[in-house]
């Protein structure tokens, strides 16, 4: 298939529902011609009644029955893409989907490309990019925590915060822009303190918040890698079987039972996480077992998190040198000596500890409680602008002192503006004139 | 008017102006200067360049484009130094973008030197007419015809209507056709644009009464001098008049509010009477008095008119009141008890032609060789309207003379800004300038407006011999200048030392760029720049860009990043006979907005509001596939 998206004068048709066999199959029609396509498929006589299920037969070119189903019509812009949306339910066979939908390409239907119908909403206006971004995010989402955060964006909590952002940042502009525009004016007194300070508060400290939430919420949707580290036979295999519930590697007393690295993902806190254990580190002359070593070192350099197991009865796996996230001693249900400070105590056996140390986990990945969840920044994209727009608040901020540098705090505060509209794709140099003329009394 | 009694004018002419305003005036000049031979027709020889509204030229933006005007070989600035009563820096303690001069002038001077430039340049003819007819043949204009029947032809013609179009005067219940107090509206002549479906809307203006300065208290009244440390607005003007006029101050009453609101519903803008969209940021003292509710006083300029006249323009209060609201709200402000009001304010209402009918050249595009320059264009302010008309006048010669047409870009000029936005964007309300335009504001400065656009002015054929010797010679001597700047280090030597002794500068601990020497807060750049190669020879106006370029340095070179993406975005050009309908990744709605506009670039449809980032793309893939 090129990439090439088709014209948005024309009708697109999909199949929606996933490849393979189903109780139902769902072809999605979208554009001006919807329902004049819909007709010449069936025998009806006239166009379906807006968002009311009908039952309809749908026909080939020479009359004969391709399947029956359920038409809903749903007529823009009131629809997911703003225009005319047509749905056909019809029975989950992928040879009948095909051939209804090759029936509606000769009836002039193009093919939908990826994303097709999401961005025909976005160019109506029916949603903002960080909605559209939020529709994928749900789709993808691994976890409920996930799901239920690109809900948040999609029903559009993140957009209107980065808005209402805008809106205070172009509120702050405008005072500036007015007091370089209109000095004869009598515009109140500008107090370069008060509007640092509401520079600050207003959009410094929550664009901060945002930014503190990133590493979590690209976690949520991007996951994370923990590896499991130790010396062998601390029970770093039994502890992924305990934190992912399942029975996943081969657990005995013999050291070096584990000589490969062994993936299992699990969730810790709605934060999907890939878990591997590797082999237990010791000299060996076995050479699988040393390259079982030389894959965990390699592992737990390239994890996002390194969890390393001692034993604790046995001090020599207690390994000072070692560089690891967090440290664990298992089996401390059993006879010990003292256990340094800095490791979390537990025992895998006995069930003692697991939740202390998820919970361990999910702070180590950033996990907090945010105020408004709405907040949360989940994409590297919206990352990255955040932080680019706060350099330049920043930067304007430091230039206010200086009233001959006013003009330049006013540039680097509108930058910051049109990155913040970039987030949403919006953007629009108008909406500064026309805040100054509603707020100040200019014109003598 | 029967074919019988027409009569040929004996000369073809290249270029028609039709009105004498700012815009006309302009217009003419430097058609005229680009080498065609101008017709300029106006109803009244006697009110050229008249000044309708306050007698000011400049401030913020506008002085900006006064200075351009002048860097373009214009008339404006030069008029305005000539009549000047006072001037004044607005401004002065922020940055140098921002900073503009304003003056005060004479009226009546004003006129008289516009009026003998004109009458002095050999290829401008003047001629006293009112035009009421164009000639069509097809889709081109090639003449005029005028009250008499005389048929005027010729090459383009550029129409500087102002608010005459089918204007109308509003003073309280009365109105009356008018295309400003005293002179009569133009009608019909547009007629033939409407037939050919040129988008027409309605705006209005206000103007507030005018005052007889021998009835106002001045001595109660505080007031505000005029300033002599200023430049010029030419560049063929090194100092401005050291004896100047003041201005006085003074502010309404709650009284005065009290008489407005009193009378609100006799005001043709609340009755409803006026439809046409007024000015923001110009409101009238009854729009004042009602959306700002909760100011008790507004404040007021009385600003002389001329030396030798007696009428005082009160800058603060245009009004459309009845005249008996007017007389009381008057004498209710302090100084002004026993005023007596020689002219009444007014609201006017007129017709403009939507400037989204127009090419960035400014002539229209579905007829050719007709150009637009001023409030026609929806625009108010003499300084806006000279510089459109300067634009046009330069395109209309180009088009009568087969050579190439020019219009700076946003990039190069505070024009190129509003041309751009008007053609782009078109109007809601008469358009004025503001800085806050600028995207690229740093770079556009009242200190630099020949710097940018001299050279331009000189392959146009816009200069004098004289002139072009006094731009080449500061152009050669600023870059010299700066250029030494760039690579010079401060070092710590006893030589240095002692220079920066010298200067009263402080040492650095180690040797450092000038630029960053210049940004320490304990070096006084007046000072500083006095170690540059060859600074002895700079002028006090070569100083002012020197300092300027020196303080927004590491801004600038920043924006020139932004400059090079906007080059390239309007690099990108988008043929006429585009359909977007048939474009990829554009929605039904932008499709529309984009087909009603018609951008020229890409650029210019990224400026236009309701086209998406997504729209864009789309359509940037599709001028690559068109290439």
């Amino acid at each position: 298939m090129s990439n090439k998206a088709v014209p948005s004068g024309s009708t697109i048709a999909a199949i929606a529902t996933p490849p393979g066999r189903g109780g139902v199959g769902i072809i999605r029609i979208s554009g001006p011609d919807a329902i004049s396509v819909i007709s010449s498929l069936s025998t009806r006589k006239c166009n379906p009644e807006p968002r009311v299920a009908t039952l309809d037969v749908w026909r080939d070119s020479n009359g004969q029955v391709l399947d029956q189903g359920i038409v809903l019509f749903f007529p823009g812009p009131a629809s997911y893409t703003g225009e005319d949306v047509v749905e056909l339910q019809g029975h989950g066979s992928t040879v009948l989907l095909h051939a209804l939908l090759a029936r509606l390409f000769e009836l002039g239907c193009v093919p939908a490309q990826p994303g097709e119908f999401t961005r025909r909403a976005v160019e109506n206006g029916k949603m903002d990019l960080s909605q559209a971004e939020a529709v994928v995010a749900c789709i993808d989402a691994a976890t409920v925590r996930a799901c239920l955060q690109a809900q948040r964006q999609l029903q559009g909590a993140f957009g209107r915060h980065i808005n209402e952002l805008m809106v205070r940042l172009t509120s702050l502009v405008a005072h500036v822009e007015a007091t370089l525009d209109f000095p004869e004016e009598e515009i109140p007194d500008l107090y370069f303190s008060d509007l640092r300070d509401k520079m600050l508060l207003q959009v410094v400290e929550p664009v901060r918040v945002m930014l503190a939430s990133a590493p979590l919420g690209e976690r949520l949707f991007h996951g994370a890698t923990v590896a499991i580290i130790g010396a062998p036979n601390a029970g770093k295999s039994s502890l992924l079987n305990a934190l992912s519930g399942r029975d996943r590697a081969i657990v005995s007393h013999i050291e070096g039972t584990t000589r490969d690295t062994l993936e299992v993902d699990f969730e810790v806190h709605g934060i999907p996480l890939r878990l591997v254990d590797t082999a237990g580190l010791r000299e060996t002359d076995d050479l699988i077992e040393q390259e079982g070593v030389r894959r965990a070192r390699e592992t737990a350099s390239n994890a996002d998190v390194t969890l390393f197991v001692a034993d604790a009865t046995r001090p020599h796996t207690w390994d000072e040198s070692v560089h690891a996230d967090i440290f664990l001693m298992n089996k401390t249900d059993l006879q010990h000596g003292d256990v340094p400070e800095k490791y979390l105590q537990i025992s895998v056996a006995a069930g003692i500890g697991l939740e202390s140390l998820r919970t361990k986990l999910a702070t180590y990945l950033g996990d907090m409680a945010m105020g408004d969840e709405g907040m949360m920044v989940t994409r590297e994209r919206h990352r990255v602008i955040l932080t680019e727009a706060l350099e330049y608040i920043e930067s304007g901020l430091l230039s206010l002192s200086d009233e001959e540098m006013l003009d330049v705090t006013a540039m680097q505060w509108r930058r910051a503006w049109a990155l913040l509209g970039s987030i949403l794709g919006i953007g629009d140099v108008d909406h500064i004139l026309d805040r100054i003329f509603s707020e100040f009394c200019i014109g003598k | 008017m029967e074919e019988l009694f027409h009569v040929k004018h004996p000369d073809f002419i290249d270029v028609i102006v039709i009105g004498a305003g700012h815009a006309g005036c302009e217009a003419a000049w430097a058609a005229a200067n680009r080498g065609a031979t101008v017709r300029l027709i106006t109803q009244n020889l006697d009110t050229i360049a008249k000044m309708s509204c306050n007698p000011a030229i400049g401030g913020i933006g506008k002085g900006h484009l006064v200075h351009e005007v002048d860097a373009l070989g214009g008339l404006m600035g030069v008029a305005a130094d000539q009549s000047a009563l006072q001037y004044r820096v607005l401004n002065r303690r922020k940055g140098p973008a921002v900073r503009a001069t304003r003056t005060q002038c004479d009226r009546r001077l004003y006129h008289i030197y516009m009026r003998s430039m004109l009458d002095g340049h050999p290829r401008i003819h003047l001629h006293q007419g009112s035009v009421s007819e164009l000639m069509f043949d097809g889709d081109r204009v090639v003449g005029v015809v005028d009250e008499l029947g005389v048929k005027h032809e010729c090459s383009s013609v550029v129409l500087t209507t102002g608010t005459f179009l089918g204007g109308v005067i509003h003073v309280g219940d009365r109105s009356m056709p008018a295309g400003r107090a005293g002179d009569a509206p133009v009608m019909g002549l547009t007629d033939e644009l409407y037939r050919r479906e040129l988008k027409v809307g309605r705006l209005k203006t206000g103007t507030p009464p005018r005052l007889d300065k021998k009835t106002i208290a001045w001595d109660q009244l505080p007031m505000q001098p005029g300033e002599t440390d200023v430049q010029p607005f030419s560049l063929m003007h090194d100092h401005v008049k050291q004896e100047q006029i003041p201005c006085a101050i003074t502010r309404t009453t709650e009284r005065t509010h009290e008489i407005i609101l009193e009378n609100l519903s006799r005001s043709p803008m609340y009755s409803g009477k006026i439809e046409g969209v007024g000015p923001r940021y110009c409101p009238s003292i009854e729009d004042k008095v009602v959306r700002f509710a909760d100011k008790s006083s507004h404040q007021i300029f009385l600003e002389p008119e001329g030396g030798d006249h007696n009428e005082v323009y009160p800058n603060g209060i245009s009004t459309s009141l009845p005249i008996d609201v007017q007389w009381a709200f008057v004498r209710s402000i302090p100084g002004l008890e026993k005023v007596n009001l020689i002219r009444p304010g007014y609201a006017v209402e007129y017709d403009y032609i939507s400037p989204q009918e127009l090419t960035s050249s400014l002539e229209t595009k579905k007829i050719k060789a007709l150009f637009h320059a001023g409030q026609i264009n929806g625009t108010t302010g003499y300084e806006e309207a000279a510089a459109q008309g300067l634009i046009a006048g330069i395109n209309a010669a180009s088009a009568a003379l087969e050579l190439p047409h020019w219009v700076p870009d946003r990039s190069q000029a505070y024009m190129g800004v509003m041309i751009d936005d008007l053609v782009t964007k078109g109007v809601t309300e008469p358009y004025r300038m503001f800085t806050s335009r600028a995207e690229f504001r740093l770079q556009l400065r009242e200190d630099n407006a020949d710097l940018r656009l001299g050279n331009h002015a000189i392959e146009l054929g816009l200069y004098s011999e004289l002139r072009r010797q006094r731009f080449e010679a500061r152009r050669d001597r600023v870059g010299e200048v700066f250029a030494s700047a760039g690579a010079m280090q401060i070092g710590t030597g006893a030589e240095w030392r002692s220079r920066l002794a010298e200067l009263r500068l402080p040492v650095p601990t180690q040797s450092m760029l000038f630029s960053s020497y210049c940004h320490r807060e304990d070096v006084n750049v007046d000072q500083a720049v006095g170690l540059l190669d060859g600074a002895g020879a700079l002028n006090v106006r070569d100083l002012e860009s020197i300092k300027a370029l020196l303080h927004y340095s590491g801004y600038i070179d920043k924006q020139h990043q932004d400059v090079d993406r906007f080059k390239k975005m309007e690099a990108q050009i988008i043929p006429e006979t585009i359909d977007y309908s048939r474009i990829a990744g554009i929605s039904i709605e932008c499709s529309q907005r984009l087909q009603s506009a018609r951008p020229a670039t890409l650029g210019q449809a990224s400026r236009l509001s309701g086209v998406t980032p997504a729209a864009l793309t789309g359509l940037m893939m599709h001028l690559r596939t068109l290439s």
